[in-house]
């Protein structure tokens, strides 16, 4: 039978016979809990939970065979959530996953199926969608991923800590900086080590800088999808421009090979360029951003076929409790910046919005107000930023000072589409990365996707949900 | 409020780059660092005029190549002006553009979708990941390069390629030579 073991402590909470009990701990867990990781490491399987209340990161392991220990889909987490299938692949052995799983169809005069992917639309991800379609309506939705597949987890395992930072940067492209960060301030985590106030207002302003053009992507793609292409010109003009900016200030325009456990690998141009122009530009572009985004509200085609479109129902939010923008368009208090502050975001007076209309026009609207408050943020902390100071920081240096055998860290930050995780264990002596999870707001969000779609939409409306949501299908399969 | 934004955009210069056939230093600045970007491999003999038709296959990217394409269409590089388009049709494309590494699953697709594809067409390896599988080289269920499952026309390095990358590397594909060659001769 199966034992519940709070880790590092070796604090054991439960240890039955009696699977009643084991139903009992799991509910408690879940019910005030959010689950953002369930892997296996060798022959134990770990859950990460994280109280939405407290922001207190609790870390489960679950050792033994699981037949009869209840799924955790049964108590809140989406029946095929990533977790499940992770452990599926990882440690079959210790899988809900049974072998008569039948798919589930839909059948009737009239029904048909329009397979679409994994090639598809103009520039697009590699994906198979399988809609369900009667005469135009969408009635059922399946997503098939894992076509892409790069094994990032494995390939992070016994290499040197530093190198891991590149690895994590190339989950996805639009986040790199978050992954990298994340996982920095995992090892950091691990390793004790501090960084000081420079490093991470420098990091903030990365992190919000890439917030920016990500959000302003997904807008683009949102205004072209409902045949607007002025706005997605604007749009698409203004990620180019902070794309230029990051590289005058950073010399990566996705802010890649920048950042250092422990510092910042500091680039030559940082120093070349005028850091007050930057806070004139960023100004303009708010301006301009504000304009768009007016000219969008009172445009009555835009927004006719925004609203009420791929409406998540009630259920699913509860049951996937989706991060980011998609959460906080359905009602979710969830922003990382705010729950669980991590460098110096209490200090700002973020006010992160919060729609509960869970439409397409909640998110699109969640999404234009986190880019306005991204860019206030920037024009604020560049004000104080003095890149100087930065010089004459190193990164991690030798060994390490903690003689141990393993270490365990998390990093925990607020991605531009969610809540993202880093779990590591590392080496000390050797510096090496044992092991890596990571649970990224892609492979959680995805799952609120086929019942937003089949929920009384029509195939008209399958580009526009697509592009309210524009999760990436890299880091899902990840 | 309105007027005011339309006065100053007939005084705005154009957003968009002469890049590669003009001098641009931004975006030149953000070229690949050494000469070695663009690497041309088995130039057909027959060249096409240009309307060009671009079909983007993703075969395990990260999404960073992705976004570097649709800002193609964006108004800084703009390159309907060189007439090229995306396409979602296979069938209509004549330019395949492959990203991200090439994992075991899409190998199949990618050689169906090149099949698919009438002639003439080109190949034009994406970034890092397509050219050699870049940090995933060793991975698990990872071919390797993109050359190795169908033939390449020309490979464009970086991770990701700047976006002027791409394009001198989408004209080269299509003219047989180096765009930027003409502007060093006017
Ligand atoms: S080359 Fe770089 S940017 Fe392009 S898919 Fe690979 S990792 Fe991503």
């Amino acid at each position: 039978m199966a034992t519940l073991v709070r880790t590092q402590r070796s604090y054991i909470v439960e240890q039955t016979d009696n699977p009643n009990h084991w139903q009992e701990q799991l509910v408690v867990l879940s019910q005030d809990h959010d689950v953002v990781l369930l892997t296996g490491h060798r022959d134990q399987l770990i859950a990460l939970l994280l109280s939405p209340q407290t922001g207190i990161l609790r870390e489960w392991q679950l050792t033994g065979n699981l037949s009869g220990v209840p799924r955790p889909s049964d108590f809140g987490v989406g029946s095929s959530l990533a977790a499940e299938r992770i452990l599926n692949d990882t440690v079959p052995s210790l899988s809900w996953n049974s072998e008569e799983h039948v798919e589930r169809r839909v059948h009737g005069k009239g029904v048909f199926l329009y397979p679409l992917g994994p090639v598809r639309a103009d520039v697009a991800e590699s994906l198979m969608y399988r809609l369900q379609v009667m005469g135009d309506e969408i009635i059922r939705l399946e997503l098939l991923n894992g076509f892409k597949k790069r094994h990032i987890r494995e390939m992070a395992q016994g290499k040197a800590v530093t190198d891991g930072i590149a690895l994590a940067q190339r989950v996805t492209g639009t986040s790199a900086f978050a992954h990298g960060l994340a996982y920095c301030l995992a090892v950091e985590n691990a390793l004790k080590i501090d960084v000081n106030a420079e490093v991470m207002l420098t990091r903030m302003i990365m992190a919000e800088l890439e917030r920016s053009y990500s959000h302003l992507g997904d807008l683009a793609a949102l205004s072209v999808s409902t045949g607007l292409p002025v706005p997605q010109m604007e749009y698409l003009h203004h990620k180019e421009s902070i794309l230029r900016l990051n590289f005058r200030l950073f010399g990566h325009r996705y802010l890649r090979d920048v950042l250092a456990i422990g510092g910042m690998r500091v680039p030559n141009s940082l120093f070349q360029d005028n850091v007050a122009m930057v806070g004139r530009e960023i100004v303009e572009i708010l301006d301009d951003i504000h304009r768009i985004q007016d000219g969008l509200e009172n445009t009555t085609s835009f927004l006719d076929r925004l609203h009420g479109a791929g409406t998540i129902p009630k259920a699913t939010i509860e049951f996937v409790r989706p991060v980011g923008p998609t959460g906080r368009s359905s009602g979710r208090v969830c922003d990382m910046r705010i729950i669980r502050p991590y460098l110096r975001y209490p200090e700002t007076d973020l006010a992160p919005p919060l729609e509960s209309g869970a439409d397409s026009y909640a998110r699109f609207s969640v999404k234009a107000i986190e880019l306005k408050h991204s860019l206030g943020i920037l024009r604020r902390l560049i004000g104080g930023w003095n890149p100087g100071v930065l010089r004459s920081l190193a990164g991690l240096e030798g060994k390490s000072e903690i003689d141990d055998d393993v270490a365990v860290g998390v990093g925990i930050v607020e991605a531009p589409r969610g809540l993202l995780v880093y779990r590591v264990m590392v080496n000390p002596r050797s510096l090496t990365i044992d092991h890596l999870d990571m649970a990224t707001p892609s492979a959680r969000n995805w799952y609120v996707v086929p019942p937003a779609m089949a929920n009384k939409n029509i195939m008209q409306d399958f580009p526009i949900i697509e592009a309210s949501f524009n999760y990436t299908v890299a880091g899902w399969d990840g | 409020m309105y007027y005011w934004h339309w006065l100053r955009n007939i005084g705005r210069r154009s957003y968009t780059t002469g890049f590669p056939t003009q001098k641009d230093l931004t975006v030149e600045k953000m070229l690949h660092d050494d000469d070695s970007g663009i690497q041309p491999g088995a130039m057909p003999a027959r060249y096409i005029r240009r309307a060009m038709a671009i079909r983007q296959l993703d075969s395990g990217s990260c999404q960073g190549c992705e976004s570097e394409l649709t800002l193609l269409s964006g108004p800084d590089y703009d390159f309907t002006r060189y007439g090229f388009s995306f396409t979602p049709s296979p069938k209509h494309a004549d330019i395949l553009v492959v990203t991200g590494v090439i994992t075991e699953a899409m190998a199949p697709i990618i050689r169906e979708v090149y099949e698919q594809m009438t002639d003439p067409k080109r190949v034009v390896a994406l970034g890092a990941c397509a050219i050699s599988g870049g940090l995933f080289k060793t991975a698990p269920g990872v071919i390797g390069s993109l050359s190795g499952i169908i033939p390449v026309t020309l490979s464009i390095e970086g991770c990701p390629p700047s976006p002027g990358d791409i394009i001198r590397g989408l004209l080269w594909a299509v003219d047989g030579h180096d765009p930027c060659l003409v502007q060093e001769a006017t």
